[in-house]
């Protein structure tokens, strides 16, 4: 209660969540709010906004733009949180054990993790995406795939410095095992900045599917806001709406979320917490 | 003398502000003190007290949030409190210069001593370049610091402890102050450095006639070097006077405490404990080297001895005192013996039994009848864990049903007397001294016959360290039970322990009864652990020290 009372106290925290929060509803009413398929025609095509009945307009094929934005937010933030949800999972997993290990674990693991990281994110996705044919399912492992060694690299950097504490000490000479040490013990206390780093890739991912959309290796059952982006581009001269509106959609999610993470960063920093009370 | 001349430093009626909602409303409340010009004034208190922060005001470095609410600190003619800031840097460092704890937080890593010292120097106006190299090699003569000319450029990290503080000393009399403050300058250190670091501190005030401000918690370091003491709790100046008088006729009840904690508990005769009986635990020949690769490529290993064939036996109900300096391998065996680590050759048997002979599953059943004390009473509790967890979860763990768990917690925060609301409680609301004890609690609800307590009392204040350790000998008595007691305070383990094994450099180089070894040391090394003691000259002269 009382960590609630002082997020609502940080105003750029507040406007993030409130935006997330209005996104998620759109998403979750997409087919009261705009009944029917997002794919079908609607009326004539290259309408600009406010004409024709249409709040942002319809596109080349004579789609309603504003049902596309509506039913994209569903694909972004399903997309940011299912391969936010993974790639913390493997993360957490990987950094953990090899920052309890440490040794020869830590050594195997950081390599593998390393190898990851060489590799220029956004084309092994591509690669991934590619190689399994596009679908929602291959989209947000690849994605997972690209995100989960800077979790690994946290956390495993929290455990280092945890681990020579002495209540692990203590645990070890009271006879608990390793699991029990590293997830009742240990993992709790590095929970924060593994949450903020979270609500920041839910960002990332969001940004990523766009571009896998925008490249044409978007879901084609599903509309999203990339793939809106990516098959206005051509026509931006004379319909400059079909790419700058889902394009402000994406803008506006992504910004909220480095709010509220940026405001959880906040609240969960105890020094910060100190200076909140002074 | 004091009469005639006239004080560098007046403080009058000084009260210093907490910020709101601080556990008190003044850090220091209404306090008055002079320093005068060649003189040693000993401040003394325990965390809490306000002594750093009187430090800090003076220095006008007080923190965010903290202010001087009443009073005035007048140093050469000005009252610091009203001076603006550019005033006040011409005189930090130049006329009013400090020496901080902590010597290696306090001096830059990235930078060697020559570059540090040759920045305060040009700082303060001295522009000529060959003036200052040769200022900071008579500084670094001065400090007794073998081969200045090479040692000046080296990096903080490759000095010993002692040589830091000795830097840092050096670079606070660069500027010829008026006044040195020393904020508890030697706690960091051995004991053997200590005494250096003390002697080097007298007589540079002696030859500088210096205004010293000396900090500290411990009336052993104020019996050495003292000519004033003033005596802080809670904020206030409960005594203050020539250091004869404090120690010989402390008028407050609090000196008297912090007196007597340098000299100890009386202690009664522990009962013989049973020679016949089989040793709780068996050490023989144990060793262990800690090898580290330095370099990516050429890796060259680096061998630490940190035990040489070491041999102990612990009797049945008996304590033995393990004393050494940071670095003799004494938390190293306590580990061993805890089998956090493991030895590299030799022998351990616990209850008769081999340790490297017992199956995983053997083991697991002898886990709780060994148990740790560990030093920092705050690293030592899971702060995401309240009290009940803490003590309960191992006892689940072997077995116990939640019921027992419980009961038996209960019971510990008893012995320990600790109310038993503190069960739904977490770590951080209770005080060093309270999180100790729940540590103590932590490894007694176990039922262990043999604890180890790696520096159980260290981190806690001296009074408090007097209830800690009276507690202890208090449960050791109830239980019977064997305990390894790790300290690097020859005077703490001769209060607690019936032998006491001296470690030097992973060797054990005295083992004999306490009163033996303090009495008559017979290697060279627990001699000059023994002459290191702080205070050691008055306390004897008192006939105070066993």
């Amino acid at each position: 209660m009382s960590a609630l009372a002082t997020f609502s106290r940080n105003k750029a925290g507040m406007a993030g969540a409130i935006v997330l929060l209005l996104f998620t509803l759109i998403a979750v009413f997409a087919d009261f709010i705009s009944p029917g398929d997002p794919w079908r025609m609607a009326g004539m095509p290259n309408l600009p906004p406010f004409q024709g009945g249409f709040l942002f307009g319809t596109d080349q094929l004579g789609r309603d733009v504003a049902a596309g934005v509506v039913h994209g937010a569903r694909v972004s933030l399903v997309v940011g949180l299912v391969s936010t949800l993974f790639s913390i999972v493997v993360g957490v997993v990987v950094g953990s054990v090899a920052g309890y290990f440490s040794g020869f674990v830590d050594d195997v693991l950081m390599r593998v993790t390393e190898l990851f990281q060489t590799i220029p994110s956004f084309m092994l996705a591509i690669v991934l995406v590619a190689i399994f044919s596009p679908s929602l399912v291959s989209i947000i492992c690849a994605i997972a795939v690209v995100s989960w060694p800077p979790v690994a690299r946290l956390v495993r950097a929290e455990f280092l410095s945890l681990r020579t504490r002495d209540f692990v000490k203590a645990a070890r000479v009271g006879g608990h095992s390793h699991l029990n040490i590293i997830f009742r013990q240990i993992l709790p206390n590095t929970l924060s900045p593994v949450i903020v780093m979270a609500s920041l890739m839910v960002a990332t991912a969001i940004l990523l599917e766009s571009g896998l959309s925008f490249l044409g290796l978007g879901d084609g059952n599903y509309m999203s806001w990339g793939f809106m982006v990516g098959a206005g581009r051509t026509m931006i001269r004379n319909a400059w709406w079909l790419s700058t509106i889902p394009g402000l959609a994406i803008f506006l999610t992504v910004l909220a979320l480095n709010l509220f993470g940026q405001g959880l960063s906040d609240l969960m920093n105890p020094r910060l917490a100190r200076r909140r009370q002074g | 003398m004091n009469s005639v001349l006239k004080p560098v430093l007046e403080i009058r009626d000084l009260d210093i502000a907490l910020p709101e909602g601080a556990d008190r409303k003044l850090a220091v409340g209404n306090l008055s003190l002079d320093l005068y010009p060649n003189e040693t004034l000993c401040v003394v208190g325990e965390s809490g007290s306000g002594k750093s922060l009187l430090v800090t005001a003076i220095m006008g470095l007080l923190p965010y949030g903290t202010s001087i609410a009443r009073g005035s600190i007048r140093f050469d003619g000005r009252s610091l409190e009203r001076i603006t800031e550019s005033e006040y840097r011409r005189i930090r460092g130049s006329r009013i210069a400090m020496v901080f704890q902590e010597p290696m937080s306090a001096l830059n890593p990235v930078l060697t001593v020559f570059e540090q010292m040759d920045e305060v120097l040009r700082a303060h106006g001295v522009n000529d370049g060959a003036t200052r190299r040769q200022r900071i090699v008579e500084l670094l003569t001065a400090m007794g610091l073998p081969d200045p000319e090479v040692l000046q450029h080296a990096y903080p990290f490759r000095l010993s402890g002692g040589q830091r503080q000795r830097v840092m000393i050096a670079m606070a009399l660069a500027l010829e102050p008026d006044i040195l403050i020393a904020d508890e300058p030697t706690t960091a250190l051995d004991v053997t450095t200590q005494k250096q670091i003390l002697e080097l501190l007298a007589r540079i005030q002696k030859e500088k006639r210096l205004a010293v401000l000396f900090i500290t918690h411990d009336f052993g370091v104020v019996a050495d070097i003292a000519d004033r003491v003033a005596v802080m709790q809670h904020g206030e100046l409960v005594e203050s006077g020539p250091v004869e008088t404090v120690l010989n006729q402390p008028r407050h009840a609090y000196t008297r405490q912090l007196i007597d904690a340098v000299h100890g508990l009386s202690r009664e005769a522990l009962p013989p404990s049973d020679n016949a009986d089989r040793p709780i635990l068996e050490v023989i020949g144990v060793e262990k080297t800690y090898i580290t690769h330095v370099g990516m490529i050429a890796r060259r290993k680096r061998e630490v001895r940190a035990l040489d064939h070491i041999n102990l036996t612990l009797k049945r109900g008996e304590t033995i005192g393990l004393v050494g300096e940071s670095g003799s391998g004494k938390s190293t065996l306590g580990q061993v013996i805890v089998r956090l680590l493991k030895e590299d050759a030799g022998v351990i048997r616990f209850d008769g039994e081999d340790f490297s002979a017992m199956s995983p599953k053997r083991f697991a059943q002898i886990r709780p009848r060994i148990q740790m004390i560990f030093q920092d009473p705050t690293a030592s509790l899971n702060p995401r864990h309240k009290i009940r967890r803490i003590l309960t979860e191992t006892q689940i763990i072997h077995g116990a049903t939640p019921g027992e768990a419980l009961a038996r917690a209960r019971e510990m925060l008893d012995l320990v007397r600790l109310d038993h609301s503190a069960l739904d409680r977490y770590p951080h609301e209770f005080s060093g001294g309270q999180k100790q004890r729940i540590g103590i609690a932590r490894a007694l609800v176990l039922q262990p016959s043999l604890v180890i307590a790696d520096e159980a009392v260290s981190a806690l204040d001296v009074s408090i360290q007097a209830q800690v350790l009276e507690l202890l000998l208090e449960i050791r008595k109830r239980l019977k039970l064997s305990m390894l007691f790790i300290t690097h305070d020859l005077r703490i383990a001769a209060q607690v322990c019936d032998r006491i094994a001296v470690m030097r450099r992973g060797a054990i180089v005295e083992f004999d009864d306490s009163a033996a070894v303090m009495g008559n040391p017979q290697h060279d090394y627990t001699t000059m652990l023994l002459d290191s003691m702080p205070g050691k000259d008055w306390f004897l002269k008192e006939g105070r020290l066993s």
